[in-house]
């Protein structure tokens, strides 16, 4: 079932197929969960994170450990999704459930790509995490930076106090 | 390097007769003011190198007003290509290293005059300010001003200042051992215009499609919503504004109230707990920025601003939430 998944996600299911899979997702708790995972991967990767940090920072380190199962290409070869979506699956398990449902609605081609990408440059979204769990203060200071009246370095030289800092904390 | 010096001319002719002579406050004073003034008026670019602690870095601003645009793009040039690029309101800070742009709208009661007369008489109170040597910066014969604390709750300063422009051409933070804990100096720069507007546009800004993108959205909070009590006020810090923002996706919303004694300013960020681990009271220091964080009740408390270490924990301790 988890190839139709794949094909779900790579826009190349027919309709009825695709009411097929949903029947299926319902029943059947670890389908839904392996979908769960694509959803995930895909949301912490454009950065919509509906999540908490410390899921997003868990699903960065997951994926920095296994790099190379993430090369889901839309490729129109059967079988060339299997060994990903199943290394996938085995990689990513028991986070949390989201809205799987109403995330049908969003047109499923995108994700193969973005996995797609983050293949090409696995390091730098595990950045994101590491920054965002250990340093955490660069909004803050740009909060504060960008609001703190008083004399100003001319112009727009307050915000290097910013992004120094943030070059510091790398 | 200098050249169209337009708007500083006028009140150059007024204020320069008085310089050769006086070293009095009031000099010192205006100067400042001039400062002020200059910073949101004049279309400059230059380099200018940044130095905190022992971390240097060089970096390339340009600012234009063109009509009622006010411009301004802020590149790191050592390093991560950091780049800040404001647009009136609007500042994007672009972190390629983390892939991710942070976007902060400030509303238009942003753009009060920066040191008002009476905020200048009343920083007197707390800082002693008096003329500096002159010396040279950037190629620029400068002028510099010395401000130096009355008390234990703020930190020394000493400003060059071109006395034509009134650009800032250096500034350097010193702590309460005298030691300079940060210096902001232009080594190259051309003030007035003519200024090409693509100088002012970040290549990132196209670049930046699969980025994380963090809105940080506020809105004011007219008056002191009076949530809280600052038993422990800082001297001379009075409240400038308060807003709520949502400083990351994930992250509760956020109070941020700013405190400001004319020259530093203290942030302070109330959240809500929702479930965060419990942690000690922690202090940090990002460059002459300090930190202290503390959880009280169902709060948390993330403070900052550009005060000596004891002073930000004096105050944050002070502070209570009010029974209801």
């Amino acid at each position: 079932m988890t190839k139709e998944l794949s094909a779900l996600l790579d826009g190349e299911l027919e309709q009825h197929e695709i009411q097929q899979l949903w029947s299926a997702l319902k029943a059947e708790p670890r389908l839904r969960g392996v979908w769960t995972d694509y959803r995930l991967v895909g949301d912490t990767i454009r950065g919509e994170a509906k999540l908490s940090a410390d899921i997003t920072a868990r699903v960065m380190a997951r994926l920095a450990d296994e790099p190379v199962v993430l090369a889901p290409h839309r490729s129109k070869t059967p079988n060339s999704w299997q060994r990903p979506v199943l290394a996938l699956a085995a990689s990513l398990s028991g986070v949390a459930v989201v809205g799987w449902l109403a995330l049908a609605q969003q047109p499923p081609v995108r994700e193969p790509a973005t996995l797609a990408r983050l293949e090409q440059r696995s390091p730098a979204p595990v950045a994101v995490a590491d920054t965002t769990t250990s340093n955490g203060m660069q909004e803050y200071l740009l909060a504060h930076q960008a609001n703190a009246p008083g004399l100003h370095l001319p112009g727009g030289a307050q915000h290097i106090r910013t992004v120094s800092a943030v070059g510091n904390g790398q | 390097m200098i050249q169209g010096l337009l708007l500083g001319l006028t009140a150059a002719a007024l204020a320069l007769p008085t310089w050769g002579q006086q070293q009095g406050n009031g000099d010192a004073l205006l100067l400042l003011q001039r400062v002020a003034a200059a910073a949101q008026k004049l279309t400059y670019t230059g380099v200018f190198t940044y130095q905190s602690g022992s971390r240097s870095e060089t970096s390339r601003i340009s600012h234009l007003i063109d009509g009622d645009d006010e411009l301004e793009r802020l590149e790191v040039l050592d390093g991560s290509p950091r780049e800040v690029i404001r647009r009136n309101q609007e500042v994007k800070c672009f972190l390629p290293e983390s892939h991710l742009v942070i976007v902060e709208r400030r509303g238009a009661r942003q753009f009060f005059p920066l040191l008002l007369p009476g905020s200048l008489a009343g920083m007197t109170e707390y800082y002693l300010i008096r003329k500096g040597a002159a010396g040279r910066v950037a190629g620029v014969d400068s002028t510099s001003v010395l401000i130096e604390p009355r008390d234990e709750n703020r930190y020394a300063h000493q400003f060059w200042i071109d006395p034509q422009s009134g650009l800032l051409l250096k500034a350097s933070l010193f702590n309460e051992t005298g030691k300079p804990v940060e210096t902001f100096a232009f080594t190259e720069v051309r003030i007035g215009g003519p200024l090409d507007r693509t100088l002012l546009k970040s290549p990132m800004d196209s670049r930046t499609l699969d980025w994380k993108v963090q809105h940080v959205q506020s809105s004011d909070i007219k008056g002191d919503d009076g949530q809280w009590l600052f038993r422990a006020p800082l001297p001379g810090f009075r409240r400038m504004s308060g807003m709520k923002r949502q400083l990351r996706p994930d992250a509760p919303e956020s109070t941020q109230v700013i405190f400001s004694d004319g020259l530093a300013s203290i942030s302070v960020f109330v959240e809500p707990m929702a479930g965060r681990a419990k942690e000690e009271p922690a202090a940090l220091t990002m460059g002459a920025v300090n930190v202290y964080k503390r959880q009280i009740g169902d709060y948390q408390l993330i403070v900052m601003g550009d005060v000596p270490a004891a002073a930000l924990r004096r105050f944050v301790e002070g502070m209570e939430p009010r029974r209801k």
